[in-house]
């Protein structure tokens, strides 16, 4: 395997609680001692419910946070050097939850050559990094528009083509699917995937929908700031009682082929797909 | 109130829409202030026909300029009363307790004139450039005070997220007032104290999301290795081309017939 482009060891965030006056009341441990690699190239889900510390995870990824005592390495950068914030945020770009709020530009293709102009890219190479980010995306006719005028998914493409005019090496998407409808959802998630595949650009998914973590390569839950499972879907989805003790949900087909096998229907460990469900019960 | 577009941007493809929009700035900036030291009709006959020469260069229909029009309505017409009535000189027209003076007539008009003026010139200016395009000129435009520490790229920066969050906000609170309306606010009723106070609700919870977003977007423009403005180049940036050359030229004639005029008379 090569280098892990993602590498955390022992990776822990804490923070005071403070009470309506400010007075420390506790100390919640966000992140608690996580220690994961992602391998270049690779599709990874975290998913977690609120407050499983995902989204603070995700913030150590690109730098906004930087850890006191554990260490998180992007390609090989330490993130506690901060002369390499600019290097890491170029390696790893991230992509948040709110469209609104992280579109800067007024226009399209002004917003996605944001990440480029800050990096001081010549601007001719900054227009052939636009242009393209946008045919990737299929936004190509939406450049010169306002981005008030897009759909909460075409906006959430507008933030990926941001990122990937920056030519990261991983997108890390931080909930990009929470505030949309399941049109704009299925519609990022299937553009994280074709990046993936196509541009061979790892991507990092945050998620509390457990269905958009079906065709990753590999899903890390979060409970409390720790990995509590592991694996590939497969392995992970055939525990739905540990998935349920977590509240966390299943994919509908997943959970109807367990209560399945529960009756003593015979099937398979875990089911993931309509089709395959199908399949298993018609032979 | 989606897609609402800002500052009052006419689309066409004008010469003047196709200027840099440094020369735009440059030129109303010294319309205006030459305007100031007009004081004769030659010299304000001079800038009216050049004003009107550049409204039918820019094809911007008459109607949308005189719209901007009506918001100094007011001012011209206080002005031209204290003018008309309050100044000495030697007496056209007496009643009661009003007189009018040659020169009151004549500054008057001057004034009503030098304001119009005033206005349209801006207008063009707006009219023609989009509110990207002049951020672009002002910070190019105010480089200069970088020697007084003035940070120069920051207010650009902050003009351009203000102009791309007005749209935003602007749903925001639509979205707040209906929410607050659904639950008996009335915001149209009641004397002016009471109408200030019914808008605490809606401010409140605007102003709490505003720093929100705020947050939100520091922390995007961050993660987007953004870190003021040093060292960052732009995807378009100004450059000159042979027009705007011609353009400062023709200015310059123009400016030059001004002072002549103004000397002359």
């Amino acid at each position: 395997m090569a280098e892990a482009i993602v590498k955390t060891e022992n990776l822990t965030y804490e923070y005071i609680r403070r009470d309506a006056e400010g007075n420390p009341e506790g100390v919640t441990t966000a992140v608690d001692h996580l220690s994961l690699d992602i391998a270049p190239g690779s599709f990874v889900a975290v998913v977690g419910r609120n407050g499983s510390g995902k989204s603070t995870f995700a913030r150590h990824l690109n730098a906004l946070l930087v850890p006191e005592e554990s260490a998180v390495w992007i390609d090989g950068m330490d993130t506690r050097d901060s002369d390499k914030h600019l290097d890491i945020r170029m390696a790893a770009g991230m992509v948040f939850q709110n469209p609104d709020n992280q579109i800067i530009g007024q226009v399209v293709e002004e917003d996605v050559a944001f990440g480029p102009e800050n990096m001081g890219v010549p601007t001719e190479e900054i227009r052939l990094r636009v242009d393209e980010a946008l045919e990737l995306l299929k936004l190509t006719d939406k450049r010169l528009d306002s981005p008030n005028r897009l759909s909460g998914g075409q906006k959430q493409r507008v933030s990926i083509a941001g990122v990937l005019a920056m030519r990261p090496r991983c997108i890390i998407l931080d909930e990009p699917t929470a505030m949309l409808d399941p049109q704009g959802r299925a519609e990022v998630i299937r553009t994280a995937h074709r990046l993936n595949r196509e541009e061979g650009i790892t991507v990092i998914l945050i998620t509390h929908h457990m269905e958009e973590a079906v065709d990753a390569d590999c899903i890390y839950v979060l409970d409390k700031g720790k990995i509590a499972m592991q694996g590939t879907p497969r392995e992970v989805f055939a525990r739905v009682e540990e998935l349920k003790a977590l509240r966390l949900s299943v994919p509908q087909v997943t959970y109807l082929a367990w209560l399945l096998r529960r009756r003593g229907v015979a099937l398979p460990e875990a089911v993931l797909t309509v089709e395959e469900l199908v399949n298993a019960l018609v032979v | 109130m989606r897609g609402i577009t800002i500052g009052q941007y006419y689309q066409a493809d004008s010469p003047l829409h196709l200027l840099d929009p440094r020369v735009k700035l440059l030129c109303t900036l010294a319309y205006i202030i030459i305007l100031f030291f007009a004081d004769n009709p030659y010299a304000y006959g001079l800038a009216t026909i050049f004003a009107f020469a550049m409204v039918m260069i820019s094809t911007v229909p008459v109607r949308m300029i005189l719209r901007g029009m009506r918001a100094v309505l007011f001012l011209a017409l206080i002005t031209v009363l204290f003018n008309l009535f309050l100044t000495p000189g030697d007496v056209l027209v007496e009643f009661w307790i009003f007189t009018i003076t040659r020169q009151g007539a004549q500054t008057a008009a001057m004034m009503a004139l030098r304001l119009f003026l005033l206005v349209l010139a801006s207008s063009v200016m707006t009219l023609t450039t989009t509110p990207n395009k002049l951020t672009d000129a002002l910070e190019r435009g105010m480089r200069p005070l970088k020697i007084f520490r003035v940070p120069v790229h920051e207010i650009a920066m902050m003009m351009s997220i203000a102009l791309r969050f007005i749209p935003i906000l602007s749903e925001e609170t639509e979205k707040i007032m209906n929410a607050q309306m659904a639950r008996g606010a009335a915001f149209d009723e009641g004397n002016v104290l009471k109408r200030a106070k019914s808008l605490i609700p809606l401010l409140v919870p605007l102003f709490v999301s505003s720093f929100r977003r705020a947050g939100d977007l520091a922390l995007a423009m961050e993660a987007r290795c953004y870190h003021g403005g040093k060292g960052r180049t732009r995807l378009h940036p100004l450059r000159y081309a042979t027009r705007d050359v011609i353009a400062y030229l023709v200015f310059a004639a123009f400016l030059a017939g001004m002072i002549v005029v103004i000397r002359l008379f």
